[in-house]
């Protein structure tokens, strides 16, 4: 069962960092705290090794900013090209879950 | 005793303990082999090392400690191990590329350089300071030797005071470097991955090898700060050389400061004259000569508590300054004793101010004791030359060449008499109303003197206007009628006039000033001595030079002013 929901949330984790990241451009701990609140993330790891992926992949870039009680950060956002994966997953999604409705009826 | 070992994480520099620091590589270990033949490996465990020293930051809630296995254990914990990031469809992207039917380009936005951007900050170098640490911050701001700038400074500071002026602002503008980042930020230098890594191996060596003779616990300090000295080349023993020098000179300096206030004091204390004919003549002490300005209404603990505090700061700060700099480190209340020495320094400078408020409200209104002397109708050429105000010892006529002579007791003579008792010779003025010499009471003598030379249409004459400030019109006015001149003048048209002003030394020197105004008929001839060319005031000249080169030749006074005979 919790294995399920595992593999459930890793589908969609991509999805979900876009759409955080479609709203505005975010650090990487604003990041990890929004998924943990919507309970999409388990343990924190996971998310790194995605980012890098989806920056390389175009999807992402970021910048790095001056903080005051550290090292520079990282800031991520999304690429144009970015946007459109998220409209075209935003899409798929909204098919999927109603795909998965329909069967209860 | 557990020992820590000094690691970087993520560009911040903290200690872990020995057990929590094996374990935290065993982990970064983990990753690094789990992320075997990912894409952006490197860039993945930068991130996962910044992430893990913020949460162990975050964990210790604002303080600073040493990191603990147990931290260890708990960031682990919400990081997770990378068995736990691997389940389930890891390379889900050819998924997506299928759907939305076009590639990612790579390397078309692929910013990432390989290292972190490290804009060079400007700071102060703490671990390097004297002072403040501005020359060290800008050494490594400039990437030049930290002994270069510091002669520089001291040179700006010694012959402009720029320098002095130049390195309070920074002290004060400029942030002192606190984390690592701002240490590499400092230096410019790239926080890279890679060059974390290597800084934590090359600890961990020195560390290990430190670790081999536990009594050297020092050591690894040591080698951090050299590290932090950087490899710009400091010629580190030079510059203690150079430092002791100062250092020296500066003790060397306080010394003679404190001899030196030991003397004002003494003066001060034992009332010696500050003058001999330079500022002041006749022995009048320090004290007095201070009081003459002193404002009224002004307490002197004021005055003595300005100077206390004056003299107080830089001797502190001198003093303090040579005992670092022949130490060669700071030492306890170092950084408390500088910005006292300057709080001092400050107030001690706020508090001299004050006399001055104080003194502009005692001269605040003006008055004039004006007296009219008819000369002779029957003169036509003049001569206008001064006269001393004083008789020396043996009567002679002294020249004051002072701004200003004190004179004590008083007592009046017969210029007859007078020849007997050459002790009472001592110090006496002509006074030419009664005319006879007169010893001067306790009086200040002024050459604030000042002579016009007018046309006129009638008969020649002379005005003296005696002028003085007050805080009051009439304090102002009895001022000016308690203060005096003198003047003689003979048949043939030869005239002196006394060569300073006097008033009671009761009465302060509150603008004290003769100033006369000769009027002499247009077409009449006059002579002017060349000691009275400083003295003259808006008076005309016929002809485009100054009247300084008409003294002691014979003149004509037309409408328009002064004319050289025979021009």
């Amino acid at each position: 069962m919790e294995n399920v929901r595992a593999q459930m949330r890793k589908g969609v984790l991509e999805l979900c960092i876009l759409r955080v990241l479609g709203r505005q451009e975010a650090y990487a701990s604003d990041l990890l705290n929004d998924l943990r609140k919507a309970d999409m993330l388990v343990v924190e790891g996971t998310l790194y090794p995605l980012l890098t992926r989806m920056k390389n992949a175009g999807w992402l870039d970021y910048r790095w900013e001056e903080s005051k009680s550290g090292p520079p950060r990282k800031y991520y956002r999304l690429t144009d090209q970015g946007q459109g994966i998220l409209m075209d997953l935003n899409r798929e999604w909204i098919a999927f879950t109603d795909a998965v409705a329909s069967l209860s009826h | 005793m557990k020992t820590t070992v000094s690691v970087h994480l993520g560009g911040h520099l903290m200690h872990a303990e020995e057990d929590a620091h094996r374990q935290l590589v065993h982990y970064m270990d983990s990753i690094k082999r789990h992320l075997d033949n990912t894409e952006g490996r490197e860039e993945i465990l930068s991130d996962i090392e910044s992430r893990f020293a913020e949460l162990i930051v975050e964990r210790w809630s604002g303080k600073s400690g040493v990191i603990t296995l147990k931290d260890v254990e708990s960031v682990m914990q919400i990081l997770g191990s990378p068995s736990q990031w691997a389940e389930g469809p890891v390379d889900s992207f050819s998924d997506h590329e299928s759907f939305t039917g076009k590639r990612p380009e790579f390397g078309d936005r692929f910013d990432y350089q390989g290292e972190i951007p490290a804009p060079k900050r400007l700071f102060r170098d703490g671990n390097r300071r004297v002072i403040g640490g501005v020359s060290a911050g800008l050494a490594a701001y400039f990437g030049l030797d930290l002994a270069l700038v510091r002669v520089v400074v001291l040179l700006l500071g010694l012959f402009t005071g720029i320098g002095v002026f130049a390195y309070l602002v920074l002290w004060v503008a400029v942030p002192k470097a606190r984390s690592t980042a701002d240490r590499l930020a400092m230096q410019g230098r790239a926080v890279t991955l890679e060059s974390i890594r290597k800084k934590v191996e090359e600890e961990y060596r020195a560390v290990e090898q430190t670790l081999q003779n536990p009594n050297n616990h020092r050591r690894w300090e040591a080698s951090l700060r050299d590290w932090a000295r950087d490899a710009n080349g400091i010629a580190a023993p030079v510059l203690r050389g150079l430092g002791k020098l100062v250092g020296f000179i500066l003790a060397l300096g306080t010394v003679a400061f404190v001899l030196a206030l030991g003397m004002v004091l003494w003066f001060f204390g034992m009332g010696l004259g500050v003058g001999d004919g330079v500022l002041v003549e006749g022995d009048v002490s320090l004290h007095e000569w201070v009081s003459l300005f002193w404002p009224s209404t002004l307490s002197w603990g004021v005055g003595w508590l300005a100077l206390v505090l004056l003299l107080v700061g830089p001797l502190v700060f001198m003093g303090v300054l040579a005992v670092r700099l022949l130490r060669g480190a700071p030492f306890r209340f170092f950084g408390h004793l500088l910005v006292f020495s300057f709080l001092t320094f400050v107030l001690g400078a706020v508090l001299t101010l004050l006399p001055l408020v104080y003194y502009a409200e005692d001269i605040e209104h003006k008055a004039v004791t004006t007296q009219t002397i008819p000369l002779d109708s029957t003169v036509n050429s003049w001569s206008l030359g001064l006269m001393p105000a004083f008789l020396d010892e043996q009567g002679r006529p002294v020249d004051f060449d002072g701004e200003a002579r004190v004179i004590e007791d008083e007592f009046w003579t017969d210029p007859v008499e007078s020849n007997q008792d050459s002790e009472s010779w001592n110090q006496v003025e002509w006074d030419s109303e009664p005319n006879r010499w007169r010893m001067a009471g306790p009086r200040i003598y002024v050459n604030n003197l000042g002579i016009r030379l007018v046309p006129t249409e009638g008969r020649a004459m002379l005005k003296s206007n005696v002028r003085a400030a007050g805080r009051s019109k009439a304090q102002a006015k009895t001022r000016s009628a308690s203060a005096g001149t003198s003047y003689t003048c003979d048949s043939t048209g030869r005239i002196a006039l006394a060569e300073g002003i006097y008033f009671p030394k009761s009465d302060g020197f509150r603008m004290q000033k003769a100033q006369w105004t000769f009027y002499i008929p247009v077409g009449q001839s006059i002579r002017f001595d060349e000691r009275l060319a400083p003295y003259l005031e808006e008076t005309p000249v016929v002809g485009d030079f100054p009247i300084g080169e008409l003294a002691g030749q014979r003149c004509i006074m037309t409408y328009n002013g002064l004319v050289r005979m025979g021009s």
